[in-house]
């Protein structure tokens, strides 16, 4: 089993990517409003605010999806994503990475 | 990356007059402009300016870094001005300012302005070194201080 997470900066793509994710099985999934460290620091640390127009492209909530899922599908996963964010310039769509799990309780494996 | 190795005794001034904002960047600018020929006065002044248009680089306690990064510019330089007195900056925390960091940041090395800021400004929020800067005689205390404080505090 593997944790898939997901950091998607184009939360316009969270539809369809959940949408996706049905498609494929994954019925559960956990998401979590984040932002990333450029808009914190251009907008909330008054002596970064000259790098506004540099992180201006940052969308100031994203999301971070975490996903359990069995190894073979987080090729899938990613598979799903590069079809979905299909802008090649748009390289800070999301990235996501994946971790080995150890131990798992409390989940059901034959919901996923 | 240590402040230190961007300090030069020749843009040190201790005893700057406790004039106006706008005053008081030209001043140090203009110290720049005779120590690095290389950086456009032009393209200078508008960014700095511009910085300050977006929020004040008065950053509280006592301290303003405005900056720039430069088209002109080759690597960071520093001009430090100690304040004979206070002086109204606009400050964030409506407090006046004593000690003035002007810098010059190359246009195309964000991460050099990122590192650089991030690491002044950590130092300038220590009440002592604060207190110590202020106490300076001399431009080579100033750096003395500087190294001291970052041998200190940053490995």
């Amino acid at each position: 089993m593997k944790l898939a997470l997901i950091f998607l900066n184009k939360i316009e793509y969270l539809e369809d990517l959940l949408s996706a994710f049905l498609e494929v099985g994954i019925s559960g999934a956990t998401i979590v409003d984040s932002v990333g460290m450029g808009h914190i620091i251009s907008q909330h640390i008054p002596i970064f605010a000259g790098l506004r127009d540099t992180f201006a492209g940052s969308s100031p909530i994203q999301k971070i999806i975490l996903v359990v899922v069995e190894e073979e599908m987080v090729s899938r996963i990613n598979e799903i994503l590069a079809d979905i964010c299909i802008d090649i310039d748009e390289s800070r769509a999301y990235f996501m990475i994946s971790l080995p799990i150890e131990d798992l309780f409390g989940f059901n494996k034959g919901k996923s | 990356m240590l402040i230190t190795d961007y300090l030069n005794r020749d843009c040190i001034i201790l005893d700057l007059e406790a004039e106006s904002k706008e005053v008081l960047i030209a001043r140090l600018a203009d110290i720049q402009f005779k120590k690095h020929p290389e950086i456009n006065r032009d393209e200078a002044m508008a960014g700095l300016l511009e910085r300050e248009s977006i929020l004040s680089t008065a950053i509280g306690n006592g301290v303003a870094i405005p900056h720039a990064r430069l088209v002109s510019s080759r690597d960071i330089t520093v001009a430090v001005g100690l304040i004979r007195g206070e002086t109204d900056f606009d400050a964030i925390d409506n407090q006046p300012v004593r000690m003035i960091f002007l810098v010059f940041f190359p246009k195309d090395n964000v991460n050099l302005q990122l590192r650089f800021l991030a690491r002044i400004s950590r130092l300038l929020k220590q009440a002592s070194f604060n207190e110590e800067l202020l106490s300076c005689q001399s431009p080579q205390e100033v750096i003395d201080t500087f190294t001291q404080f970052e041998a200190q505090h940053f490995h």
